[in-house]
């Protein structure tokens, strides 16, 4: 009796696969993969450019030929994003997928759209993922995806790992969908993105033809406020940044003073904290910065030597010139812009409670009166292969 | 027909996996509340409140030896009955909330163009057979589940740890004591577990160490409670609030290695946990009602509460209306605070009015 | 049907050729039956026997030699002789006496000699058993490379002998049973008195008792009355055809079952986690036994799971697949006329008619097989691009693993077509649905009183040295861990 129970109970699930046609499915033939995707918008209307996986010449066999370009960019216009989406993949006959989607570039046009607005789409699709990389370009994200960037299997899985080596070079910082999704929810809405723009370079001498070969560079941070565009930072106010947010992982700094003609300091190990504090009824934050260097290059003045003091002084310029980009960037981002990027709001909120009570409902103009307290502190303890230096270490 | 036997860590297992299942849509915490440090305080005091909730109830089973449903059979007769019938419609309720709280989740994170139905259908079959199978049959697999579950919670943990900034975390604020008071109270009576595990006592192998079986019980979901909402704290900050699903948010960040946007498999796990939860408090009901009738009519009341089940699920995900109706009705805190302590003491009290002059001390058969 | 039998079962008269006419007429003068005839002081003496079946030579050491060259006194009685036929062959075998017309037949065709004397109403039923079979060889089913060579084979005895020189106790028990109405075959239920429980074994006899084959060939006809009611793609029952495995197994307080006729024994009640249990584990060192136990339930869930994984994954969420394997696997499949779930489904079919062809194909003509399917089928249909070649390698791939644990093959490939088709048509969702499902379905299962799944669930830690990992020998022995000590085993002592 039991058996027969069971054996009904489960046949029933069996006949849910009738329901089957409840799913939808989709062939992977069906499937467009989607790479990056770039938001323009121009005359009122959405331009969206996507960079979809198009497999060259595999026929029956599967090996992707990483020497061609495996890619296909469709172009498609719409009043928003989803029309545009849609209308293409009736006329393509394929679904977008945009499950692996690496990119979303906004464009120069996009970037006056409040930031909720032209990422829409991929905050509230399913498809979309919040770990997909986040760019400005400098120009159209169109000419960013039409690059031709003949390396690795796609050009959006090359730009992605530019701007993943760049991060990791403290030359950038890497915005997901998610940080910027995090700095919508909260009240002062700032965030950062990374520009990206085409740079052309001529191919090396000795070629018969000059070959224009176009290649993609990261230019600084871009900076938001209240969901909008503010202005961009350069190479040494984004260094700042970053260490002021506690960002880099390894960063190199030329130094050239009294010793060296130049020597290049690796930092390998960084950390940074930012403590509030009230002095006279005045908020003040301290930045304590420590960082681990170690030589990589170096060029001595004639007659000057390489030992502790040596050394010593160029750690001093090395902590000065942290110093000194992390100002940058704070004069920019917080005071000029009036970007809350170092989360200076929510360490008030969180160390001192009932004063973030007072200052939480004009946080930009209190922001614009606080100052930062530099200690920095850089600690070079490794001097590289050169048998030169005269010290104990 | 031996009464199914089960252990104590089976049903601290079963217990804690079925109470994570709120935590994939923030349902456990109620709509309107942040994440933050309230939370993560609220948590062990909610822990406590549980303890102090069900402590009549382990009260009355060592000295009756039984769960308190079948004490108030005994003490109160009719009202016993009653009893029963109002515990079997909750735990039914709390099955058809599951349903609808998969398929919703369902149809929003992993298949947007699937119809509801599908997963209302598959769910509660597959659960109804569960509940056919029996609690032995439940708790054992709930031990794999649990395994996997956690599993993925650490993934999710470890996949995240670059993500993770403590400064993201919202601070308590000056809403202080009262606000992590009152989302520990959400918090208990948004736990039925609770409930569950003062029922699930008599199929116990061995009825000693009860209250230890309860405390753990409650440190194990709490400590898993904690890191989930650690893990969403510091990884969306305020952007918690805004989503639908969060923690499953955080599991599609995880990232080791190759293995990165693994969405499908942390949908998985979810199911799986829900598969249990459901097939729990299907099995719950069913013994429930089956005591309310004759031994020869039992056969109909699983095929019976499986429909209600399924037809419960369909109208909810109908009508968002009736959803967030029943929502209302079974997250108050009216069913956790008054169909267990209360009662509970309600029983005591009979107890000791209806003990004969003379006899002493308390029945300890612990 | 009573009535019938006890007309069968007619008493041996004392009248030898009355006898002899009755044995006549109820074989139908069957060609293989053969009497001989001595005479001992004019009292007749037949030697009844099957064809074939004794050995001659053992018989006229014997029982003929010795009655030929005793002088027997000329007022010897049958009874006489009767007695000097057992003293003499106290060095036989088996020794029985035999009052009815079926002892004698089954005695004559299980290989005795049935000796009758006229004026006796009995018999003397000699073990003289020289039929041909098949020798002590290695099991073709359980291959190891350590341990012995030995496997069982058809004749009962030699078995019970190869048992009994493994455990030197008294306390191991041999209890004898027939089973089938008409085959009549002889069985042994073989467990230790101190460490079998007793409710275990009266379950069994009571299983047994209600079996009304009348043909009993094989102990998988046993099987379906050893196993529990609940329905299950799983079997209770374990099946050896070593020794040694058998007599780890009867320590542990199994009782095993043993038929004539053929080299498998069975295994009540059988664990899930035994199915990865090899007796090569036991020989090796502790950290490479763990490593290939380990490698066996990876090789299981691989052999189940990974075509429906792949079809799911590529159909459903290809997010989960790293963008390199993901593009290959577009490339591929971006000219096959069949979606993912047919092509998987076709392929897995080609594959499981290929292995039964090569099973059945005599030798020579089966390895032509394997080059068959493996570069016309297989590399032919990946050029001719009818099926990508990721699928063919996750077949290949599928293939391999499933042979790793032989013993879960029928499940295991029930299963694998069970979620290609759930993964194809519902994704990562109906796979978890149907997995959890099982899951149950073997958590149920409570054959005999202990649970299938134990000792990973309900967790039993002390069990568990043996099962993920296989502990050393000077943990091992540390008591032996019999099934009732297992947790959620409804066993008493």
């Amino acid at each position: 009796m039991k058996g027969k129970m069971a054996a009904r109970l489960l046949l029933l699930p069996a006949c849910c696969m009738l329901l089957s046609g409840c799913i939808k499915i989709v062939n992977l033939q069906d499937r467009a993969i989607v790479q990056g995707v770039g938001v323009d918008y121009e005359d009122g209307q959405y331009l969206i450019t996507m960079q979809i996986f198009s497999p060259d010449g595999s026929g029956g066999q599967t090996i992707v030929d990483p020497s061609k370009q495996n890619a296909k960019v469709i172009t498609c216009r719409g009043k928003t994003i989803s029309e545009a989406v849609e209308d293409t993949s009736i006329s393509q006959g394929k679904d977008f997928f945009f499950g692996h989607n690496r990119l979303v570039i906004l464009g120069e046009g996009a970037r006056k759209l409040p930031l909720s607005e032209s990422l829409s789409y991929f905050i509230n699709t399913m498809d979309s993922r919040a770990d997909v990389n986040v760019l400005l370009a400098e120009d159209t994200a169109s000419e960013v995806l039409n690059a031709d960037i003949n390396q690795g299997i796609l050009p959006a899985l090359t730009i992605e790992k530019t701007v993943q080596n760049a991060a990791d070079s403290g030359k950038i910082s890497e915005v997901l969908l998610i940080d910027i999704l995090r700095s919508l929810a909260a009240e002062h809405q700032s965030a950062l993105i990374p520009m990206i723009a085409v740079a052309e370079e001529d191919a090396a001498h000795g070629t018969e033809e000059s070959k224009k070969l176009k290649n993609i560079e990261l230019t600084g941070m871009a900076v938001f406020a209240d969901g909008f565009y503010q202005g961009a930072l350069n190479e040494q106010e984004t260094r700042g940044m970053m260490f002021l947010r506690d960002e880099i992982k390894r960063t190199v700094y030329p130094v050239f003073n009294e010793d060296f003609r130049e020597i290049s300091i690796e930092l390998y190990r960084s950390d940074t904290k930012i403590i509030p504090h009230l002095e006279g009824g005045d908020l003040r934050f301290t930045v304590q910065i420590n960082a681990d260097g170690m030589v990589q290059e170096k060029v001595l003045k004639e007659g000057k030597t390489f030992d502790n003091e040596s050394l010593s002084r160029a750690e001093k310029a090395l902590e000065d010139t942290i110093r000194s980009d992390c100002e940058a960037a704070f004069q920019k981002a917080v005071l000029e812009y009036q970007s809350d990027v170092f989360y200076l709001g929510d360490m008030v909120w969180r160390d001192q409670p009932e004063l973030w009570e007072k200052l939480q409902d004009n946080w930009k103009e209190n922001a614009g009166k606080v100052e930062l307290n530099y200690e920095v502190e850089v600690d070079i303890d490794r001097t590289g292969l050169q048998e030169n230096f005269n010290g104990v270490l | 027909m031996l009464k199914p036997k089960i252990s104590m860590p089976q049903i601290v297992m079963l217990l804690t996996l079925s109470r994570m299942f709120y935590t994939l849509n923030g349902i456990l915490l109620g709509t309107g509340d942040g994440y933050g440090m309230a939370y993560l305080w609220a948590i062990p005091l909610s822990a406590l409140l549980q303890f102090i909730v069900v402590l009549p109830a382990l009260f009355l089973s060592r000295r009756q030896g039984t769960s308190f449903i079948t004490a108030g059979y005994s003490l109160w007769g009719k009202g016993g009955k009653v009893m029963a019938l109002i515990c079997g419609v909750y735990f039914l309720l709390s099955a058809v909330l599951t349903v609808f709280s998969t398929e919703q989740f369902m149809v929003n994170a992993a298949y947007p163009e699937a119809s509801p139905i599908f997963f209302v259908l598959t769910l509660t079959l597959a659960a109804a057979y569960a509940a056919h199978l029996g609690l032995e049959s439940i708790a054992r697999s709930g031990f794999i589940i649990f395994i996997i579950f956690v599993c993925g919670v650490l993934f999710a943990f470890l996949g995240n740890l670059e993500q993770i900034n403590l400064i993201f975390i919202r601070p308590l604020g000056t809403g202080g004591f009262g606000e992590v008071l009152r989302i520990a109270v959400n918090l208990t009576a948004r736990s039925p577990e609770i409930l569950l595990f003062a029922i699930l006592l008599p199929n116990l192998g061995k009825n000693r160490g009860v209250k230890r079986g309860a405390i753990y019980y409650l440190l194990l979901s709490s400590l898993i409670l904690e890191v989930i909402v650690f893990l969403i704290s510091a990884v969306l900050g305020q952007l918690a609030q805004e989503e639908a699903f969060p923690f499953y948010t955080v599991g599609t960040l995880a990232k080791i290695s190759i293995f990165q946007r693994l969405d499908a498999v942390h949908m998985s796990v979810w199911v799986l946990t829900a598969f249990i939860r459901t097939g729990l408090y299907l099995w719950a009901a069913v013994e429930l009602f089956q005591s309310l009738i004759p031994v020869k009519k039992h056969r109909f009341v699983l095929p019976f509460l499986g429909i209600l089940a399924l037809v419960g699920g369909m109208l909810c995900g109908m009508d968002k209306g009736a959803a967030n109706g029943l929502y209302s009705v079974m997250f108050s805190a009216i069913p956790i605070f008054i169909l267990l302590p209360f009662i509970s003491i309600a029983l005591l009290i009979t107890e000791k009015a209806k003990e004969p002059q003379g006899k002493g001390g308390a029945g300890d058969e612990g | 049907m009573e009535e019938k039998k006890t007309e069968e079962k007619i008493h041996l008269s004392t009248d030898l050729n009355e006898n002899l006419i009755e044995m006549r007429a109820r074989l139908d003068n069957t060609a293989d039956f053969m009497v001989r005839d001595l005479y001992i002081n004019d009292i007749r003496v037949s030697l009844v026997m099957i064809e074939g079946m004794v050995s001659l030579a053992v018989l006229a050491n014997l029982v003929v030699r010795p009655l030929l060259n005793e002088e027997f006194p000329k007022n010897t009685a049958p009874e006489d002789i009767y007695d000097f036929i057992e003293k003499q062959t106290i060095m036989a075998a088996d020794m029985k006496d035999v009052f009815l017309f079926d002892e004698v037949f089954k005695m004559a065709m299980s290989g005795f000699v049935v000796i009758i004397i006229d004026g006796i109403a009995r018999g003397i039923a000699l073990g003289a058993q020289g039929f041909n079979f098949r020798s002590i060889s290695e099991p073709s089913s359980e291959v190891n490379e350590r341990g012995s060579r030995e496997g069982f084979t058809e004749p009962i005895k030699i078995n019970l002998t190869m048992v009994r020189r493994r455990i030197k106790s008294d306390k191991l028990k041999f209890e004898s049973l027939q089973l089938g109405e008409q085959s009549k075959t002889d069985a042994c239920l073989i467990y230790k008195t101190d460490a079998v429980s007793q409710e275990l074994l009266r379950e069994v006899r009571r299983r047994l008792n209600e079996i009304k084959l009348d043909v009993v060939l094989d102990t998988g006809y046993l099987q379906p009355f050893l196993e529990g009611k609940a329905l299950s793609l799983f079997s209770e029952v374990g099946v050896t055809e070593r020794p040694d495995t058998l007599v780890a197994k009867i320590l542990e307080g199994r009782v095993a079952i043993m038929l004539d006729g053929t080299p498998y024994a069975l295994i009540v009640p059988y664990l899930f986690s035994e199915n990865f249990q090899s007796f090569d584990d036991y020989a090796h060192r502790p950290y490479f036994a763990t490593f290939i136990r380990l490698l066996k339930y990876f090789s299981f869930l691989f052999t189940i799971y990974l075509p429906g994984l792949y079809v799911a994954l590529a159909t459903f969420h290809p997010e989960a697949l790293p963008h390199a394997l993901l593009f290959n696997i577009a490339s591929a499949e971006e000219t096959t006329p069949f979606p993912l779930m047919l092509s998987a489904l076709i392929i897995h079919f080609i594959y499981e008619i290929m292995r039964e062809a090569g099973l059945r194909l005599p030798r020579p003509v089966g390895h032509a097989v394997g080059i068959v399917g493996a570069l016309v089928i297989g590399d032919a249909a990946v050029t001719a691009g009818i099926i990508g070649s990721p699928m063919v390698m996750v077949v290949a791939l599928t293939a391999i693993s499933s042979f790793v644990v032989p013993s879960l093959y029928e499940p295991v490939s029930v299963l694998r077509f069970l979620f290609i088709i759930i993964g194809g048509l519902t994704g990562l969702y109906g796979m978890t649905i149907a997995s959890a499902a099982l899951l149950c379905n073997a958590c149920r299962l409570n054959n005999l009183g202990v649970p299938f799944t134990s000792p990973i669930t309900p967790f039993s830690p002390k069990a568990m040295r043996d099962v993920f990992v296989r502990s050393s020998w000077k943990v091992l022995q540390k008591g032996t861990h019999t099934v009732q000590k297992l947790r959620g085993s409804r066993l008493g002592k």
